[in-house]
């Protein structure tokens, strides 16, 4: 490092310790702008990780078979030699609880055999999940239940039958708080179906049949084979695969929002920065002015302040980075009703780079329409200030709106 | 003695809306170096905008104007301010000192622009010279006038110039404060023998140098030698 380029770097310093104050503030619009970008970056790749990661865990099974009515004859034959797992009749019905009188929209689902194959049925206590089918009970909603106080042990009135009530139904894979608010689920013994005598010709319900595999099962060409036969039966094969595709592309949406989020959060960052560094630099230019007078050449006063701005980037980069991550373990939380799975949180460099790299480039560029006035600063404003100030040319002017708008448009576009 | 300042035909004016403004007019003159030059005047004479032609700091309209054997219109603004850094000091009404840095910070700047190895050092001399030795770490907002105006003694003197300019060095001290600064300016000067240029309304103060430059309206009214040696 060359004497001149020590001096710069010992100037930035010394000037900075002095302008602390300031330069947190400018450093702050950095870390929020930042903390949105990569807290927001970080939580939308563990979002899609995990789909694929849990792909199966969010189905239950390999692949499912379902039709919206009494499977054909032809696709009975499909489904009875592919040799289902378990299988589930459910409809939307209104239940009565003996109890209370109290009265509910749910959504009844019949199971039979051993779904879920992948996750579990999350219930209080927690035995009712393996024994329901041979006794004969309900999994009854758990938020249902704390709203019309029934406990383990009263009973449920489904159709024409009455069941009793073996536990509270907290999670069941492939559903979320989100999407069963409307219609809480019920689950009982598929083989007491019948006997509510609420299937009838022209109810609205739907047939599913659940498929477990081997590992090497190439589920991909077997759903090319099967699944347009089943669509000429009115049937539909789904896959874990393609189930994680679909739900990967609706979380992309839920992804651009975020986006969407953090662009704001870094344009108010943008415009923070570009407000302090103008008051800042203001403040400066008498000074400026003396180093000038004392000999500093135009490009060493521009440098001790751009090497200011950067530093004060890249720290205020890595703060926000770091407080990205900490905020992304707080998305789990925030959105566990609108996910039908735990999210796990990992940590990935590239978020974090992007971060440092972007506190740096951004303040920069924001700063750099203020800073250029370091470099008209006259030295004669020792003696006498102009009251016009200094002043960039109007092309130079230009150039770095350009650039800043050419940012903005790479950044908006690129997500 | 050979001069260090040539000053011929010089001209400046300033435009104010469609209105042109002449400041100076046909000014020249010479001041030899190792002389106390002063310049005197009203208020509105053109002294400080003399100053700041005279040091480099802005060019005329016409005229030349040659500091330390340099022609200052064949120079660039860089050129002209590493011309600054080696041969001229400065001392300003309003101390100038960059708030930001200490006493002895300020008084290191033009060495380490230099590229000096023993800023610190001389520093910290100069510093005690002009009986700051305690005050090195004091921030200027931390310093009385008096002091501010000492810090700025030792750094128009840090970079040992060949020419100092003061513009109305004590206009801003106390007639006690201003007479102990101006005795120290005398003093260093002597002992560096650099080339005094004082910009004053004092005409005390302009007779204790050698030779007054009177100017009204931005026009030399006279250019005599006092009986100062």
């Amino acid at each position: 490092m060359s004497k001149n380029t020590t001096w710069l770097f010992k100037m930035a310093w010394r000037d900075a310790k002095a302008s602390r104050v300031r330069l947190l503030l400018f450093m702050a619009s950095i870390i929020l702008g930042i903390a949105a970008v990569v807290s927001i970056q970080l939580f939308s790749n563990n979002l899609k990780d995990n789909i694929k990661l849990q792909s199966k865990a969010l189905m239950g099974a390999d692949y499912t078979i379902d039709t919206r009515q009494e499977p054909t004859e032809r696709a009975q034959a499909i489904i009875d030699s592919l040799q289902p797992d378990a299988k589930e009749i459910n409809f939307v019905s209104m239940v009565a609880f003996p109890k209370n009188g109290g009265t509910k929209l749910v959504k009844v689902r019949g199971l039979d055999g051993a779904f879920p194959f992948y996750g579990s049925i999350d219930t209080e206590p927690s035995s009712a999940a393996d024994t329901y089918q041979d006794l004969g009970g309900a999994l009854v909603d758990a938020t249902l239940m704390l709203q019309f106080d029934v406990k383990p042990g009263d009973s449920i009135k489904v159709g024409a039958i009455t069941l009793p009530i073996l536990g509270s139904l907290k999670a069941i894979p492939g559903s979320t708080a989100i999407s069963t608010s409307v219609a809480p689920p019920i689950i009982m013994p598929y083989a007491l179906m019948e006997a509510t005598g609420l299937i009838q010709f022209g109810s609205r319900k739907e047939y599913q049949f659940f498929y477990k595999t081997a590992e090497t099962f190439n589920l991909e060409a077997f759903e090319k084979i099967i699944d347009p036969q089943l669509k000429k039966e009115e049937a539909d094969l789904d896959t874990h695969t393609s189930t994680s595709e679909r739900l990967g592309k609706r979380y992309d949406n839920v992804g651009k929002f975020l986006n969407l989020a953090a662009f704001i959060a870094l344009l108010l960052g943008c415009i923070g920065i570009a407000s302090s560094v103008h008051i800042y630099i203001k403040e400066k230019l008498s000074a400026i002015a003396v180093l000038k007078c004392m000999g500093a050449s135009r490009m060493q006063s521009f440098l001790i302040f751009l090497i200011q701005i950067a530093g004060i980037g890249v720290v205020g980069g890595l703060i926000g980075a770091l407080i990205g991550i900490g905020i992304q373990e707080l998305f789990p939380y925030l959105l566990k009703d609108f996910l039908p799975f735990s999210v796990e949180i990992s940590i990935s460099a590239q978020p974090i780079l992007i971060g440092v790299f972007l506190g740096l480039f951004m303040s920069v560029l924001f700063a750099l329409l203020p800073l250029l006035r370091t470099w008209y600063v006259s030295p004669l404003e020792v003696l006498r200030v102009d009251e016009k100030g200094a002043q960039e040319p109007f092309k130079v002017r230009v150039a770095v709106i350009a650039a800043v708008l050419i940012f903005y448009s790479c950044f908006h576009f690129g997500y | 003695m050979p001069n260090i300042l040539k000053i011929n035909g010089l001209e400046k004016t300033y435009s104010s809306g469609n209105k042109q403004l002449t400041v100076l007019q046909n000014i020249s003159f010479d001041v030899e170096k190792g002389q106390t030059f002063s310049i005197v005047g009203p208020s509105g004479s053109g002294k400080t905008t003399l100053l700041g032609l005279c040091a480099g700091l802005d060019q005329p309209n016409s005229g030349t104007i040659e500091l330390c054997g340099q022609d200052l219109n064949t120079l660039n603004e860089d050129q002209r301010a590493q011309l600054r850094n080696k041969n001229v000091g400065f001392i300003f009404q309003n101390f100038q000192l960059l708030p930001t840095l200490t006493a002895l910070e300020n008084v290191s700047v033009p060495l380490e622009l230099q590229g000096s190895k023993d800023a610190v050092k001389n520093s910290l001399a100069l510093l005690e010279k002009v009986g700051l030795a305690d005050r090195v770490h004091h921030y200027p907002s931390q310093l009385s006038g008096g002091e501010q105006q000492r810090v700025a003694l030792a750094r128009a003197f840090a970079n040992a110039p060949s020419i100092l300019f003061a513009d109305e060095p004590t206009g801003n001290l106390d007639e006690e404060t201003g007479e102990k600064v101006i005795q120290l300016l005398f003093e260093l000067n002597k002992e560096a023998g650099t080339t005094l240029v004082i910009i004053t309304h004092d005409l005390d103060l302009a007779n204790r140098t050698q030779q007054i430059l009177r100017l009204k309206g931005g026009k030399i009214l006279t250019n005599e030698r006092t009986t100062v040696q």
